[in-house]
């Protein structure tokens, strides 16, 4: 100490300098500390509150849209989506391994992931809803930065099956077409709302729960039939194929209650298509497509005189072999009609005896009979775009008017409209509104919403009745539709083969035609009512050859599918074999028929792999192999018993299908 | 001498103070770490236990041997420290675009706070010479001074550390500063730093400074302009601290810490966590604390027995005085945000086991007054 005696007054000096520094330095942090903390704490803790408080909204879950017997057709499901933190991974250093990774099981290439890495944030979505493939091959690249969230997947398990009338359903759960769009409000649901506190990473992490009470989406219980419409979608399919036409459009309505239960249109659509957008030209036709029906609207001009008493089913008509002027215009048949009955003349199909009847009744009656039928106006279907088709008002109608509208021109309905129609004559004379959903249930199955038939009576029973005989005589021998009938069943339609206006010279074209064939049966007690309609054919133009088959075809197979009881029992013998003995069904846990001569076939058969299909897709691979199906789930085939290879013949291939994600 | 009376002499000798606000420090430490480590990564609380462990051995040992030791191997320990330094550039683990590390698995730690010691052990050892010595050759005490930071500036500097290097210059310099020099001497030894500046800054249009150095130094002047970048760490900081109040939120109960709004806050930020969790009453303890300690080493230096002791009490006190100013600044919003820790409240083995050597040290100094 003695060494530095000579500078110890000067150290201490320096020492409570330096002390005196030290305590105004630490003071002024204080001073600072006490600024943040108390002066000026309520805007920072406020900033702070911004980031973490946050009103979280809960999306639920969308209900599903079934068919009538509760088979799935939309549903909703969980699926994973793959995000990563960056500034996490960043730090962590290992950004090029997870980037290999990802490239090695999702396939997205390298330049891409290591942009996305390229950043301080704390969350970049590197793939949204995986396949669980994909989700499972990610979770073995398991490390610190890669997160998993779930996130709600639209699915459609029957793919294009009724694709037009479901629509589709956006990525954020918004329904954009159809069905989905019409009740997109039931099925999205009420959201909860809940105050979240939120993470930095913007992740909620819930405290106290003040919900306000939800509910989740609604399931649509619809009177589509998964069947009918299948069989339905096949049949117009090979029709439109067969007649290398340009579109196709086909209802199936059950005429006692206006119900669709199958509804068609081709080119279709398949809503699980993720590049679907809004406005597409993927129109459900049969409800936003009207057109010139042609000949089956005969059927409501001949109904007008027979209500009002003027014309008789059995009255003879002179049909003028052809040709027929009225006023400044010429009409024509299509083959050279004489002397016939008014049942005839409907069964013929003339256009010259057609426009007679309809000068009998008088513009009014043909008029007031049409609107009361619901032309020219919006059935009211629960369908998004629907329109009404136009029938001119009847002060408008001149002495041609009239004739041309009584065989179907110049007058435009879609075709619900007109199998609404024949549904009335069907039923005995009651309109009823067209309905695809049947009632809205919640998730406990308890009914929402029901929507029962509604219906008025818009024709007397006796003249449907009359009607009925009138067009039973259409698919008779000498009716247009002879080919038509259905062997054991009874059954009544009309055949509709209209010249298209050309866009072009606003003139009827020679060469585009719309055909089309409407129908019921049974003939005593109609179930169904089947209107086809094929559009621009190439090749024969008669609705009989062209849209007649697909009808034949659909409503035979319903009438089995629904065991509908042949009326004429000697027709029975003439009906292929059946390995049941009963009619086709195809249900939830049921057995499925397919092929017909699987009994006689003798020795084995070959069995497909069915693994991945849907199940119309099995079934008609089924068909193809001769094989009888047993299917137990729905979704798409995970498993199936025998495998593929060779097999008895007369043995069943069961199939176990499961919904995928 | 019997085993009595020399337990008799270490109670009346060993400074109970600093041993006191040593472990109320390392008890606030502790406490605050539970709740910052709470959504870090795993083990991070444990293996600080274990650094703990051994600083608190490294206190002990250091105390327990005669500093006068020290004093004589200074060049040695100021030597290995450099050559550790030098290690760091060659084998250093790389982490964010530097080397800084050293270390075997995952235990390690960062030559550049181990060098701090080093500095302030040569340093010490220098200015020690008879006070006339110093004044009559002033300029080549001075220069020898600098030099002994410079090495280590210049080596920690290449990693790129430039705020850890210009700390241990800070360290240094302020004990060069209250050496018994001229005046003249010591306005040199200060116009060294702007000069250094000044030339750095002429040889930048060849050499450019790091991006991450203009990054912070520009969030500093304008913290608005990158709300999620470098400005995004002083911003939430302020936050956190700000909604303190008071008494705080309650420990384990700070949103900007839980919610993982504060990043690496166990590292360089754990004031703010502090201080959101317990507010101004429990920043107000743990600065006086601070004030205590660096007040208390002064104190030590005023009585150390001899020249070598009392600049070494003046060491460690600028050693803590200036990484808790700078450190509490930067989590303040008052500094830009720069790698310094907060002494014994900090995750980081290093770290801690330095501050431990750095207090064993000042006790072993204190211990010693009054031995002769």
């Amino acid at each position: 100490m003695s060494a530095w005696a000579t500078g110890q007054r000067w150290v201490r000096v320096r020492l409570v300098t330096v002390g005196i520094v030290l305590v105004v330095l630490l003071a002024s942090l204080v001073a600072r500390a006490w600024r943040l903390q108390i002066k000026e704490s309520k805007k920072y803790r406020e900033l702070a509150e911004d980031q973490y408080l946050k009103e979280v909204e809960l999306p639920s879950r969308r209900g599903r849209i079934l068919d009538r017997h509760g088979v799935e057709l939309a549903a909703s499901a969980e699926v994973e989506s793959l995000w990563v933190n960056p500034a996490e991974i960043n730090a962590l250093g290992h950004g090029e391994e997870i980037v290999r990774a990802f490239h090695e099981v999702l396939h997205i290439d390298l330049p891409t992931l290591r942009k996305a890495l390229r950043t301080h944030r704390h969350f970049v979505w590197v793939k949204r809803r995986l396949s669980p493939e994909e989700a499972a091959a990610v979770r073995g690249v398991q490390r610190r930065g890669v997160y998993f969230t779930k996130e709600p997947r639209r699915w459609y398990p029957n793919r294009a099956l009724a694709g037009p009338v479901l629509g589709w359903a956006g990525l954020d759960g918004v329904g954009l077409e159809g069905l989905e769009l019409h009740y997109d409000k039931q099925l999205r649901g009420a959201r909860a709302e809940i105050q979240g506190l939120r993470d930095a990473l913007g992740r909620e992490v819930f405290s106290e729960g003040l919900e306000t009470p939800g509910h989740g989406g609604y399931d649509l219980v619809t009177t589509i039939d998964k069947f009918i419409q299948y069989r339905l979608e096949r049949a117009l399919e090979a029709g439109v194929e067969r007649n290398h036409a340009k579109a196709g459009v086909a209802v199936v309505l059950d005429p006692k209650s206006g119900e669709i239960l199958a509804m068609a249109a081709v080119p279709t659509v398949n809503p699980n298509d993720p590049s679907l957008q809004p406005g597409q030209a993927v129109r459900n036709r049969a409800v936003t497509d009207p057109f010139e029906p042609g000949s089956t609207m005969k059927t409501f001009s001949i109904s007008a005189a027979i209500e009002a008493g003027l014309v008789k089913p059995e009255e003879h008509w002179y049909c003028e072999n052809g040709k027929y002027q009225i006023g400044p215009a010429t009409i024509h048949d299509a083959e050279k009609i004489g002397d016939v009955t008014t049942t005839q003349v409907l069964a013929e199909s003339s256009n010259i005896c057609t426009a007679k009847i309809a000068r009998r009744s008088g513009r009014e009656r043909v008029h007031n009979l049409l609107r009361r039928f619901g032309f020219g106006a919006a059935t009211g279907i629960d369908l998004p775009g629907e329109r009404g088709g136009v029938l001119r008002p009847v002060e408008r109608w001149g002495e041609v008017e009239l004739a041309t509208v009584a065989f179907g021109q110049g007058i435009t309905a879609t075709p619900l409209q007109v199998a609404r129609g024949y549904a009335t004559i069907a039923n005995g004379g009651t309109l009823f509104r067209p309905r695809v959903v049947s009632r809205v249930v919640d998730d406990k199955g308890h009914v929402v919403t029901e929507f029962p038939p509604e219906g008025h009576r818009v024709l007397a029973p006796e003249v449907a009745a009359t009607m009925r005989q009138m067009l039973f005589a259409v698919i008779q021998p000498g009716g247009t539709g002879e080919k038509l009938a259905i062997p054991g069943y009874r059954a009544g339609g009309k055949t509709g083969t209209a010249q298209k206006v050309d866009p072009a010279t606003r003139r009827y074209s020679t060469d585009k035609w719309a055909s089309s064939f409407v129908g019921f049966a049974p003939l005593d007690d109609p179930r169904l009512v089947i209107f086809v309609m094929v559009d621009e054919p190439s090749g024969t133009h008669y609705g009989s050859m062209v849209a007649g088959p697909v009808w034949r075809e659909t409503m035979e197979a319903a009438l089995h599918y629904l065991h509908v009881k042949p009326s004429e029992p000697a027709a029975v013998a003439t009906m292929p074999p059946s390995t049941s003995g009963s009619a086709p069904a195809i249900e939830e846990e049921g057995v499925v028929s397919v092929s017909e001569e699987e009994v006689v076939t003798p020795g084995a058969v070959e069995v497909p792999d069915f693994t991945g299909l849907s199940l119309g897709e099995a079934v008609e691979m089924a068909q193809r192999a001769h094989l009888a199906l047993e299917i137990a789930g729905s979704g798409r085939v995970v498993n199936q018993s025998p495998g593929p290879g060779r097999a008895r013949a007369s043995s069943r291939c069961h199939l176990q299908l499961s919904p995928p994600g | 001498m019997n085993p009595r009376s020399a337990l008799d002499k270490l109670r009346h000798q060993f400074d109970w103070p600093l041993a006191g606000v040593t472990l109320a420090l390392l008890a606030i430490g502790l406490v605050n770490l539970y709740s910052a480590t709470r959504v870090a990564p795993r083990g991070l609380y444990t293996q600080q236990l274990v650094w703990l462990g051994l600083g608190l051995v490294g206190f002990i040992v250091v105390a327990a041997i005669d500093y006068r030791l020290y004093e004589r191997i200074a060049p040695l320990l100021y030597g290995g420290c450099i050559a550790l330094l030098g290690a760091v550039l060659l084998f250093g683990r790389h982490i964010n675009g530097s080397r800084r590390w050293l270390g075997i698995g995952s235990f390690g730690g960062q030559p550049s706070d181990l060098v701090k010691i080093g500095a302030i052990l040569m340093l010490a050892k220098l200015l020690s010479e008879d006070p006339q010595e110093l004044r009559a050759n002033g300029w080549m005490y001075n220069g020898a001074a600098l030099a002994t930071l410079v090495v280590p500036f210049g080596l920690i500097y290449l990693q790129p550390d430039l705020g850890t290097a210009a700390l241990v210059y800070l360290i240094g310099l302020s004990l060069v500063l209250l050496a018994p020099f001229r005046w003249p001497h010591r306005l040199g030894a200060l116009l060294v730093t702007p000069a250094g500046i000044a030339l750095r800054l002429a040889l930048r249009h060849k050499t450019s400074v790091r991006s991450y150095q203009m990054k912070r130094l520009m969030a500093f002047l304008d913290p608005t302009a990158d709300p999620r970048g470098a400005a995004y760490h002083a911003r939430q900081s302020v936050y956190a601290i700000g909604s303190g109040r008071w008494t705080g939120k309650g420990w384990l109960h700070g949103t900007q810490n839980q919610l993982q709004f504060l990043p690496a806050h166990w590292t360089d930020f754990p004031f703010a966590v502090w201080a959101e969790e317990w507010g101004l009453l429990g920043g107000l303890l743990l600065l006086g604390c601070y004030l205590f300690l660096i007040l208390w080493a002064i104190g030590i230096s005023a009585t150390a027995r001899d020249r070598f002791g009392q600049l070494l009490a003046l060491g460690v006190a600028s050693l803590f005085f200036w990484h808790v100013v700078i450190n509490i600044g930067m989590v303040t919003g008052s500094l830009p945000v720069v790698g310094v820790t907060l002494p014994l409240i900090s995750y980081g083995g290093s770290s801690l086991l330095t501050m431990m050597i750095a207090l064993g040290l000042l006790m072993n100094v204190s211990i010693r007054r009054y031995s002769y």
